[in-house]
């Protein structure tokens, strides 16, 4: 085997830094909040499942 | 297809004013997770007026506390629940909320270091099954904002809501990340 030919490891440059490629804005992700909770609302246990959650302990500031 | 709007808008109307907290604060606040329901920070003299909006809007009570109001929605709106703190507590988290858009409105969240302090309380609750999701929020929360864990306000915050240990339990998520 030869050597590795530098040339093929240098990959074309992005537009965008590859964080903006995968970051989720937090609008798309309420929007799927949104249909998400839509979606589980209608299970039976719901409403306990989301009582077990709650402080019971009120806040102060 | 927003679900919030309304939920606004009748408050509003009735001059109720609320932050938006909970999974969609920590979200606004550039930490992604996911929610099932919509929780609302009112202030005890409010209740009374927030809770004949949403009724009229639809909502039943599912549960309540002098802490808060579990709603059950109907089938066009979202779960509700609504955080009841004192007035002068309140006013001590209005003060420096952060203007934010959710469904189209304007609203208003906790910054980020009041919103820290409410779910360092949550940790606290014995009763509650888990925390986990609390402490990836707070943990969240300090990344998302870049907040220093040597910062004196934060570290005062945590050691007043979260206890002994919270400020390790921190450091271990947000350093050993």
């Amino acid at each position: 085997m030869g050597r590795e030919n530098p040339d093929r490891l240098n990959l074309p440059t992005p537009r965008e830094p590859l964080r903006a490629w995968t970051e989720i804005e937090p609008g798309v992700m309420i929007a799927v909040m949104e249909t998400v909770m839509q979606l589980v609302k209608s299970q039976p246990d719901f409403e306990a499942q989301r009582l077990a959650r709650k402080s019971a302990v009120k806040f102060r500031y | 297809m927003p679900i919030f709007a309304s939920v606004f808008i009748a408050l509003n109307e009735v001059s109720v004013p609320f932050l938006v907290i909970g999974g969609h604060a920590v979200v606004l606040h550039g930490h992604l997770r996911n929610t099932f329901d919509l929780d609302l920070l009112i202030a005890d003299s409010q209740l009374a007026m927030a809770r004949a909006a949403l009724v009229n809007l639809g909502y039943r009570t599912y549960f309540e506390t002098d802490a808060f109001l579990q709603l059950q929605a109907p089938e066009h709106l979202p779960p509700l629940d609504l955080m009841i703190v004192d007035d002068q507590t309140f006013a001590r988290i209005e003060v420096t909320a952060n203007q934010k858009v959710l469904d189209g409105r304007q609203i208003r969240i906790p910054d980020a270091l009041r919103l820290i302090a409410l779910k360092l309380h949550a940790t606290r609750d014995p009763a509650r099954r888990t925390t986990e999701t609390d402490w990836q929020d707070i943990a969240g929360l300090v990344r998302a904002t870049n907040r220093n864990l040597e910062d004196p306000e934060l570290q005062t915050i945590i050691s007043q809501y979260g206890g002994p240990g919270a400020l390790t339990e921190i450091q271990r998520r947000v350093i050993g990340s």
